[in-house]
């Protein structure tokens, strides 16, 4: 694996935990019980992040690193569908599809 | 919850001044965040994560990488302002330009190439994410007061 596919490799790393992320903060604004658990759970998840992106940057470009992290919204939209029970529509499936053709073709570029 | 008033078809709200500035705003503070984040990493030594304590030692204590925490921080408080005034799938695909912002300013300022396979990636990405914005926005029904 060549140096900038490894760096690429970290963003979607990266995208993945923003994801986890996301859901934790979703379940703190829905539950009402165990607010604290999940924040903090979503703080973590920022925490392992923040290093892990910096290193990714020392490889690749942000033009491409930007582009690639948007798989998260890939991530955020698989992870809700099983963890918080959200619908995936067609359309929101067609759209997810061009993201990750798009995340493909940039980090294909990098 | 505020209660929304349905408008006449074929007319348009009229955008409030503070959601013009705000979704300015983001675009602004992300390309910000992204750019000075890129040129820490930039300014790190070579090798630097071959030892990870030791890197993130260091990190925390680069005055850049305080500069990126507080333009995280305050695209967070923008952005939760932002979505107050409006809903998230019409911020999102306006904010998705920053996309096409991060490339020019590090193109302009870090000499990144835009190339037409990076240019046709975000351009993929655009339009995903405006489909996206063009579905429901809340397609679960609460099950009530836990």
């Amino acid at each position: 694996m060549s140096a900038t596919s490894l760096g690429v490799l970290y963003v979607v790393i990266c995208a993945f935990i923003e994801a986890l992320a996301q859901i934790a903060w979703k379940r703190s604004a829905n539950n009402l019980t165990r607010k604290k658990r999940w924040i903090f759970v979503g703080a973590l998840a920022y925490a392992i992040e923040v290093p892990l992106y910096t290193l990714a940057l020392t490889i690749v470009d942000v033009t491409v690193a930007f582009a690639v992290s948007s798989i998260s919204f890939v991530f955020v939209a698989l992870l809700s569908r099983v963890l918080l029970n959200e619908t995936l529509n067609f359309v929101r499936a067609l759209g997810l599809i061009f993201i990750l053709g798009g995340v493909i073709l940039s980090g294909d570029h990098a | 919850m505020t209660e929304r008033i349905p408008l006449a078809a074929g007319r348009r709200q009229p955008l409030p001044l503070r959601l013009v500035v705000g979704l300015v705003a983001a675009i602004i503070l992300d390309t910000a965040t992204q750019v000075t984040w890129k040129s820490a990493a930039l300014s790190l030594p070579e090798n630097i994560f071959n030892n990870p304590p030791a890197a993130l030692h260091f990190i925390f204590q680069q005055p850049i990488f305080l500069v990126v925490v507080v333009l995280f921080a305050a695209q967070l408080v923008n952005w939760l302002k932002v979505l107050s005034d409006a809903d998230l799938s019409f911020a999102l695909p306006i904010t998705a330009l920053s996309y096409l912002t991060v490339a020019a300013v590090s193109a302009f300022w870090l000499g990144e190439q835009i190339t037409w396979g990076r240019a046709a990636g975000m351009a993929l990405i655009l339009f995903g994410v405006f489909l996206i914005s063009r579905t429901d926005h809340n397609t679960l029904t609460p099950p009530g007061p836990l």
